[in-house]
């Protein structure tokens, strides 16, 4: 998974959604011989090593320390299971298929100068097991960990960085402009796991949002989650052909948060799992505010040709239920 | 003009006021039998549920604020209700009552200014709505008129509430305290049948909702009229 200062793009084989009727977010994936599968650590803590070299600006301790934040931040998610153990500092540089999980500074010719840092697994691929992540920030960008316009936050790319880590891929929960040349600068996002990044000086990537919550619950439940939580599931439609690759957004009407996926490929619906009981607003919009290729691996069967829309119900969502909200949408 | 809890207030006291109006004049005018059986229509007013944005966290450095996604403003709106009613006159002056209501308003969330150009638009979803409850009813004999048959009253009570979805799925339960007035006019008087007397009813009430299907956690207060036919036994 690279991540870029003003781009991202998926480097990994497979992006899928799984096949369960349970899911949220979209999640990594590998295909196996009977299908797709998510990809997730095994139950028990993850543990993992530091990378002992620091860059300007920031040491190998301060990056320690960052990082140590960043991986609290998923821990403490209360409907998630996921645990972290810092094993110490290691002289191995973090990509290295060495059955070590690494996060640290490197250099990487092979990467653009805009990744900012990029996730690499080991997968059990018969099971979907990820055996080993390394996380590896490049050493050649700008980096800060006082929040200062210095540099990128070390904290906010690792919070993005292990999400991919846990499984996870991008969210599309955000706002974005074009600028001349084709790059694209990102205005808004209420996601730790947007494509783009904030800006240097920006600390709000340090803080999950409600979309990386449900994710993250909905790979690593806690009992009870998914019978704490509802869905909304359904289809998009124009003209009565299958939408694949919409960007479902639910917003809940009593507390305001955003949780969202996409309509998949294969039978083309989306689920956005997840939620807190309530009244929910879908509205559906096309992936257009970042490359295609940061979401699907294969952005083939991806329809961005129609207009921004809303479902016509007040959608209730109950625990333990999926509720249904189909979208008719037009084209631009 | 009033509205909401305040208006709800000035009315708690008129009834109250009013009541002991009544009282001081209590059985100059009695009607006959005990039990009163009453039903009819009522009109449910709206309500607004809350005004919430979709909003984004900015990309800047300092103090960011939000980016507004769209726009919802949320709403009851008014809807016809059936009630059936059952009391027992406990003196000349006042009588408990039961009710059971059933309405089926609806929810509509108006969304505008989308960030990315979608036209106005409205979200909608209908409930069944439950009410039982208990008041009671103070008529105010002292103020009657046409021989006796029109008699102005003053109700207060409280019960309970329960909205579901179309699919008969619990939303939301709450309690809603009610006050207000009316008049009842007996149309028929037969004293010595079993049936005692026929009239027609008509009431005007704030009701309180708390809890329930509700956006925002507060109170709300909604004006109601109805009315109906009842039976003296």
């Amino acid at each position: 998974m690279k991540c870029h200062g003003l781009l991202a793009a998926l480097t990994l084989a497979a992006v899928v959604g799984g096949g369960g009727p349970i899911e949220a977010y979209l999640k990594l994936g590998v295909e196996t011989g009977s299908g797709s599968v998510a990809v997730a650590w095994a139950p028990g803590p993850i543990r993992y090593f530091i990378s002992d070299r620091g860059v300007p600006g920031v040491s190998a301790e301060a990056f320690r320390a960052a990082v140590g934040r960043a991986f609290d931040a998923w821990q403490a998610v209360p409907t998630a299971s996921a645990t972290f153990e810092e094993v110490g500092f290691t002289l191995a540089p973090p990509s290295n298929e060495d059955g070590m999980t690494t996060l640290g500074f490197e250099d990487r010719a092979d990467l653009d100068a805009r990744v900012l840092a990029v996730t690499s697994f080991l997968v059990e691929v018969t099971t979907g097991e990820i055996v080993e992540a390394d996380i590896a920030f490049n050493a050649a960008s700008a980096w800060s960990v006082a929040g200062d316009v210095s540099g990128f936050d070390v904290e906010s790319i690792a919070v993005h960085e292990i999400g991919h880590l846990l499984g996870l891929g991008h969210s599309a929960i955000g706002e974005t402009e074009l600028l001349p040349g084709g790059r694209r600068h990102l205005l808004a996002a209420e996601t730790v796991m947007f494509p783009l990044a904030f800006a240097p000086g920006t600390l709000a990537g340090r803080t999950l949002r409600a979309d990386d919550i449900a994710g993250i619950s909905d790979l690593y439940p806690t009992g009870g989650f998914r019978q704490q939580t509802g869905s909304i599931a359904g289809t998009i439609q124009r003209g009565g052909v299958t939408i694949v690759g919409a960007h479902v957004l639910a917003f809940q009407l009593e507390s305001g948060r955003l949780v969202a996926n996409f309509s998949l490929p294969g039978d083309g619906r989306y689920v956005i799992a997840g939620l807190e009981p309530g009244s929910y607003i879908v509205r559906v919009e096309p992936l257009d505010d970042a490359d295609l290729n940061s979401f699907f691996d294969d952005v083939g069967p991806i329809d961005i040709d129609f207009q921004t829309a809303f479902a016509d119900d007040i959608v209730i969502v109950t625990a333990g239920t999926t509720a249904s909200a189909d979208v008719q949408v037009m084209a631009k | 003009m009033h509205s909401g809890p305040d208006a709800a207030r000035v009315l708690v006291g008129a009834v109250v006021g009013l009541a002991i109006v009544g009282g001081a004049a209590a059985a100059a005018q009695p009607w006959p039998g005990r039990v009163e059986v009453s039903a009819g229509a009522a009109w449910i007013g709206g309500a607004a549920l809350g005004r919430q944005d979709a909003s984004l966290t900015e990309n800047v450095r300092t103090d960011p604020e939000r980016l507004r996604l769209f726009a919802t403003a949320s709403d009851f709106e008014a809807a016809p209700a059936v009630e059936a009613r059952l009391g027992f006159r406990v003196s000349s002056v006042f009588t408990v009552e039961g009710r059971f209501g059933y309405a089926r308003p609806r929810v509509v969330t108006r969304i505008s200014d989308d960030f990315e150009g979608a036209p106005a638009t409205v979200a909608t979803a209908t409930l069944s709505q439950y009410v039982v409850d208990a008041s009671l009813v103070a008529h105010l004999t002292g103020a009657s008129a046409r021989d006796g048959r029109l008699v102005p009253f003053v109700i207060g009570g409280a019960g309970y509430l329960r909205q579901l979805t179309q699919g008969a799925t619990v939303v939301g339960s709450g309690t809603i305290l009610h006050v207000g007035g009316g008049v009842k006019y007996l149309m028929r008087r037969t004293p010595e049948r079993r049936l005692k007397g026929v009239g027609v009813r008509g009431d005007v009430q704030i009701q309180i909702q708390r809890d329930g299907f509700d956006l925002e956690d507060r109170q709300r207060a909604a004006a109601s009229g109805g009315a109906s036919v009842f039976l003296l036994f």
